[in-house]
């Protein structure tokens, strides 16, 4: 192949697009044009100016709260005089959603609010429906905060009443104490009166082997004795008697101790329990676990978000348009029959207008990202190299493909329209409008290896996470392969419609 | 002085899917000569010089190239045979000057080569005021004689021209005739189609004349005029077309039905099959005659 004839292709080529304006100002600016758009559009994305409708049996303080939430976010409320009207306007396109509250919301029904949406408008849909949801849920966590933060004061009552009866239960242990203490000293007491009866009873013996000279008198102070020891042997049948029941009564205090120990212990653990964090804690009643929607990159703005989605547009869009606009043109001016008869090869043709769509698409780029620098104020000096490498890749695939289509149909109409069809087909499955996870089965499998699937990939992982080329180098090899099964397809299939001319 | 045949056609036969449009034609092209192949419209005229420069495969037969096989020989035909196509093939958008020079590097010649050849050209066709204007400012007249030069840029040995003085006005049309006999004299041999029968005893050093998908005379314009004894090649075509309706029309009287009414052909196949029974009645008739 010789490189002088590439050359003079990729010239020629420029110079009939230099001077067919109209076409050079199509090609070059109206993506510039979108991206604007887009830019401005999009760079601050939320959806506003979004109209709710509502229904309420009666608009009571519970719903006019919780409209007062909604109206919050933004919205613009539009009250239906009934459920009818309020799902009509929706279908009717006049309001986004409908929101029917039932007859008499309170915390004590069972009754649910009812949110109507259009799915058939996805992404605003499901936007809608978790906003309006979350709001709603948001005034029902504080209504349930409310209630539980009654409990939380009924149980903080209960707390001190504990306290209370803790004191009492601990006075009564102290009696207890001093009771089995007066129990003790009865028994000690009893120990006392046997000993009285010992010695009592060695003195009258002491007195019997004294009893010789001085009987009577001995006799008498034995009958004395006698007497004290039988008064005394009543008082010490008393004692004992008192000694059993005070030890009853100490088994009892014992048990009856036990049984105060346990209370108290039991009262420690409630007031411990009461006293814990978890039942304190409302928020922590009403919601046990929090969830938080945190960013794998904080730093991004939306922008930054909807850029490899766009890039993924521009690149698929404008390359195959752009290549298959090229070839087709090539093909309906008189000369492309003099080229096909001259010594150079079908492949410098190929190659020369793969390169000037390629300089095209990346003079439309650079003004893309320069308008996105100064505009949206996206810095993208960081990825530049990663960034141009993927972009490099995806577009020469679908370069080709554009190339490849011109090639295989003869009419100009029937080319446009398989270019659009293939865009849109690449572009529903390629994560940018649909993500492939809902595709189901083995077409999922097929539509991995999409293209703009692969390149939307590679462009998110570069802008949003900073990637290097070698850490996403399966993405390139997946690109690089689908890119040479292209160039031999174009190449065929420009050979086959050599025939045709 | 015997003529050295350049291209030869042996038993050359061109279907395109099931319509036949060329049936086992063999003639040859001399060398250095004017070759005019005439025919009427759609009779196949563009298909054979399709066939010489290896657009088109002969469904059967060769082409042979100074004994090489045309289509084994693509390089040859790329560097040794120009083409000049009957609405012109170059770019609009581009100078006349742009659009030669980028055929002759098309072509693999050198800068140099491409700037001499480019200026001779363009003094021989008269397009030396022309040639900074975009070839689609230029005259009808203008843009044959750009698409000439675009053919002639890499010095071809075989200059193939479709209809090259269709939708001229005689003016013109002796203008080209002049241009093309002096590219002739240089060493070019041409193989030209025309419907203009009239430019053919004047121009033509040999005549093709392709009748429902055969050549049916091939000969000098002397030669085949003496033949018809006619005056000119156009009366000749006219003889030839009479010839061959009146040929068919005997055909047809024997597709008479019994009131003696001429058959009509309702479609291709039964007018196909109806061919079919008449030719087997001619063979027969001809045995019988032996």
């Amino acid at each position: 192949m010789n490189f002088k004839s590439v050359y003079s292709v990729i010239k020629k080529n420029f110079k009939i697009l230099w001077r067919s304006k109209i076409s050079a100002i199509a090609i070059v600016f109206v993506p510039l044009i979108v991206v604007l758009l887009v830019g401005i559009g999009f760079s601050t994305f939320s959806f506003s100016s979004i109209n709710a409708g509502v229904y309420s049996y009666d608009y009571n303080n519970l719903t006019q709260s919780s409209l007062d939430v909604i109206e919050e976010k933004g919205y613009v409320l539009d009250k239906y005089p009934s459920k009818t009207d309020c799902e009509k306007s929706v279908k009717d396109g006049k309001t986004d959603i409908c929101v029917i509250f039932p007859k008499n919301l309170s915390i004590k029904t069972n009754e649910s609010i009812s949110i109507y949406v259009d799915k058939s408008e996805t992404d605003l849909a499901y936007y809608l429906i978790n906003t309006i949801q979350t709001q709603i849920a948001k005034k029902s966590q504080g209504i349930s905060e409310t209630q539980v933060q009654k409990l939380i004061d009924l149980v903080t009552n209960a707390k001190g009443t504990v306290s209370s009866v803790k004191e009492q239960v601990s006075s009564m242990k102290n009696d207890i104490d001093s009771a089995k203490d007066s129990a003790s000293i009865i028994s000690s007491e009893n120990t006392d009166i046997d000993e009285l009866m010992d010695k009592l009873q060695e003195i009258n013996s002491s007195l019997e082997d004294f009893g010789g000279d001085n009987e009577s008198d001995v006799g008498e102070i034995i009958s004395t004795l006698e007497e004290a020891k039988e008064k005394t042997e009543n008082i010490n049948n008393s004692l004992n008697r008192a000694s059993f029941n005070s030890e009853k009564i100490l088994n009892d205090l014992n048990n009856l101790e036990n049984k105060v120990n346990k209370i108290s212990n039991e009262l420690d653990g409630l007031s411990d329990k009461l006293n814990s964090r978890e039942i304190v804690d409302v928020k922590k009643i009403v919601k046990p676990i929090n969830t938080e929607i945190k960013s794998i990159n904080p730093n991004s703005s939306n922008w930054d978000y909807i850029f490899p989605n766009f890039l993924t547009i521009v690149v698929l869009f404008c390359s195959i348009i752009l290549a298959s606009s090229l070839v087709m043109r090539e093909k309906k001016a008189g000369a492309y029959f003099r080229n096909s008869i001259t010594s150079t090869p079908d492949f410098a043709f190929i190659i020369g207008t793969y390169i000037t769509c390629l300089i095209i698409l990346f003079l439309q780029l650079i003004i893309v990202l320069t308008g996105v620098h100064f505009i949206i104020g996206t810095s993208l000096n960081t990825i530049v190299g990663e960034l141009a490498l993927a972009v490099i890749f995806s577009s020469s695939i679908f370069i080709f493909l554009g190339m490849l289509i011109s090639y295989a149909f003869k009419s100009e109409e029937t080319t446009m329209v398989v270019s659009i069809s293939v865009v849109a087909l690449f572009l529903f499955f390629s994560n940018v409008i649909f993500p492939i996870e809902a595709i189901s089965g083995p077409l999922q499998k097929i539509i991995e290896y999409n293209p703009a699937a692969v390149s939307n990939s590679l462009f998110r992982k570069i802008v949003l996470f900073k990637y290097s080329a070698v850490s996403i180098l399966k993405g390139f090899l997946s690109l690089f392969l689908t890119f040479i099964s292209f160039v031999v397809l174009t190449v065929l299939v420009k050979k086959m419609s050599k025939k045709r001319i | 002085m015997v003529d050295t045949e350049l291209i030869k056609f042996k038993g050359v036969t061109k279907k395109f899917k099931r319509n036949l449009v060329l049936d086992s034609n063999s003639f040859n092209i001399p060398e250095n000569k004017i070759t005019g192949l005439i025919g009427s419209s759609g009779s196949g005229k563009t298909t054979i010089l399709k066939l010489i420069i290896g657009t088109y495969k002969p469904t059967k037969g060769e082409i042979v190239y100074l004994r090489r096989n045309i289509r084994k020989s693509i390089k040859y035909v790329e560097r040794y045979f120009g083409f000049a196509t009957e609405d012109g093939s170059f770019y609009d958008k581009l100078t006349v000057k742009e659009n030669i020079y980028y055929f002759g590097r098309l072509q693999n010649m050198k800068k140099r080569d491409i700037k001499k050849n480019a200026a001779k050209l363009i003094n021989l066709v008269g397009l030396d005021k022309a040639k900074n204007t975009l070839a689609e400012n230029l005259s009808i007249g203008m843009k044959k004689r750009l698409d000439i030069t675009c053919a002639l840029i890499h010095k071809p040995k075989v200059l193939i021209m479709d209809e090259p003085t269709s939708g001229l006005d005689p003016v013109l049309r002796k203008e080209i005739i002049r241009l093309i006999k002096t590219i002739n004299k240089k060493g070019t041999t041409i193989m030209m189609t025309t419907q203009l029968l009239g430019e053919a005893d004047e121009l033509l050093d040999k005549v093709l004349v392709l009748y429902d998908r055969k050549i049916v005379e091939d000969g000098s314009p002397s030669e085949i005029n003496k033949k018809y004894n006619k005056q000119s090649i156009n009366d000749v075509f006219e003889e030839i077309v009479k010839q061959h309706k009146e040929k068919k029309k005997k055909k047809k009287i024997y597709l008479k039905n019994p009131k003696n009414e001429e058959l009509d052909f309702i479609n291709k196949k039964e007018k196909k099959d109806l061919d079919k029974i008449l030719d087997d009645y001619e063979k027969n008739q001809k045995r019988g005659r032996k």
